[in-house]
């Protein structure tokens, strides 16, 4: 799983979102490190809907633009734990060394 | 009313498929104008470099789709990514016989094969090797090693080689560009243990079976045709393909590449018909590249046809 990925699964975790909700979201997650295009959001977003980690919510029209909400699905939040189990894994590991070399 | 801003960006839409426009333009307009408020913008700003890049990306992901597409896109894709392991499989062929002559100091300027160094032929096999084993990236960076070796070094070239180096490089060129378009983030991972298996073959049609003979007559015959057994492999897969039918990726990709062909054979067709002497070796040739226009022309109307069915599901 990418970080893109990994980050609008999670922007998604919380509540469903409008595309420039999820960039924002984003961003904070990464606090500002991942900015995502438009083309690239939509990229990952095509493939959470394919691989069914997420599905469409709503429609609304803001300021006469649409926003299209996507949510996550049950299968998303399986694949986004079993993300968070290995990454834990991996800083767990990292720590247990680090703290061996008294760098941590 | 629409600003300039807007209209600029619904433009650059424009180069994703109409299918995934009528889904998802309003949705992306609204997305890339959020932050774009300022009335002097509206009126004179652009699109960024970065939005282009990442907007163009995602044109070539859906148009060139591998899933979650309509079934002319994930064919158009899979022609491609087809196109692009032929193509590999073709120039491992060829670089096997130019590392042989390479190696041995046997390559001859004309009429066999042009001259290829030793470290290009590795990189030739290299790239091919990583993409059957599963090394995407790196593939594709021999590819464009490859395609920049064709670009840069090959034009430099003194004489009448210089042109026929270019025209082998055309393959090359193509094999590197459906490489690297076809097999985006999106696609699947080629099944690489088939193409591997491929590579004999390969090998064998790229064996020097002039070295078998000491009659001249026949290793100038063999100089010019068995180093080039690559078009009479696709003759004969296309012509296995429509007599035996199956996907329309597999038909269209084989016309692709009995199309590519066509320049150096014709290069060859023409360079013999100076020969006075060469009657039959003419005739072997003038036939052989007649045939593979048949084959290429039935091929694309064999694929259009095929076009009308519901394909059938092609990992490369």
């Amino acid at each position: 799983m990418t970080e893109q990925t990994f980050l609008v699964l999670t922007a998604l975790a919380e509540e469903p979102l409008h595309g420039y909700a999820i960039v924002q979201a984003v961003e904070a997650l990464s606090e500002g490190r991942t900015r995502l295009r438009v083309g690239t959001l939509y990229g990952v977003l095509d493939r959470l809907v394919a691989d069914g980690f997420a599905e469409r919510d709503r429609e609304e029209v803001h300021q006469g633009r649409l926003r299209r909400y996507y949510r996550l699905t049950d299968a998303g939040v399986r694949a986004l734990q079993a993300e968070v189990v290995r990454l834990s894994a991996n800083v767990a590991a990292a720590a247990f060394v680090l703290k061996a070399r008294g760098a941590l | 009313m629409r600003s300039n801003l807007e209209n600029r960006y619904r433009r650059l839409l424009r180069v994703l498929p109409r299918w995934y426009r009528d889904e998802r333009e309003e949705e992306m307009v609204g997305l890339f104008l959020a932050d774009r408020t300022d009335d002097l913008d509206l009126e004179h700003g652009r699109p960024g470099w970065g939005e282009t890049g990442a907007t163009l990306a995602l044109a070539v992901r859906t148009r060139l789709a591998a899933s979650a597409a309509p079934d002319r896109a994930v064919v158009l894709g899979d022609v491609v990514r087809l196109v692009a392991m032929v193509g590999l499989l073709v120039q491992l062929s060829y670089a096997f016989r130019w590392f042989g002559q390479a190696l041995t100091s046997t390559a001859v300027e004309s009429p066999g094969a042009p001259a290829v160094p030793v470290a290009v032929n590795l990189v030739l096999v290299g790239g091919p090797l990583a993409m059957f084993t599963g090394h995407r990236t790196l593939a594709k960076v021999l590819a464009v090693l490859t395609a920049l070796y064709g670009v840069v070094v090959v034009p430099l070239t003194d004489g009448p080689v210089a042109f026929l180096g270019l025209l082998w490089q055309v393959p090359m060129w193509a094999t590197a560009a459906a490489l690297l378009v076809g097999f985006h983030r999106d696609a699947p991972a080629p099944a690489g243990r088939p193409w591997l298996w491929a590579c004999v073959p390969a090998a064998v049609v790229a064996a020097d079976f002039g070295a078998l003979t000491s009659s001249s007559a026949v290793v100038v015959f063999l100089s010019a045709t068995a180093g080039e057994l690559v078009p009479l492999v696709v003759i004969a897969a296309g012509a296995v393909r429509l007599v035996r039918g199956g996907s329309v990726a597999w038909t269209f990709a084989l016309a692709v590449w009995s199309v590519l062909l066509l320049p150096v054979e014709l290069w060859y067709l023409t360079l013999y018909l100076s020969y006075p002497s060469g009657t039959a070796l003419t005739v072997f040739l003038a036939v052989r590249t007649a045939v593979l226009v048949v084959v290429a022309a039935a091929l694309v109307v064999a694929g259009l046809r095929g076009l009308r069915r519901p394909p059938l599901p092609v990992t490369p």
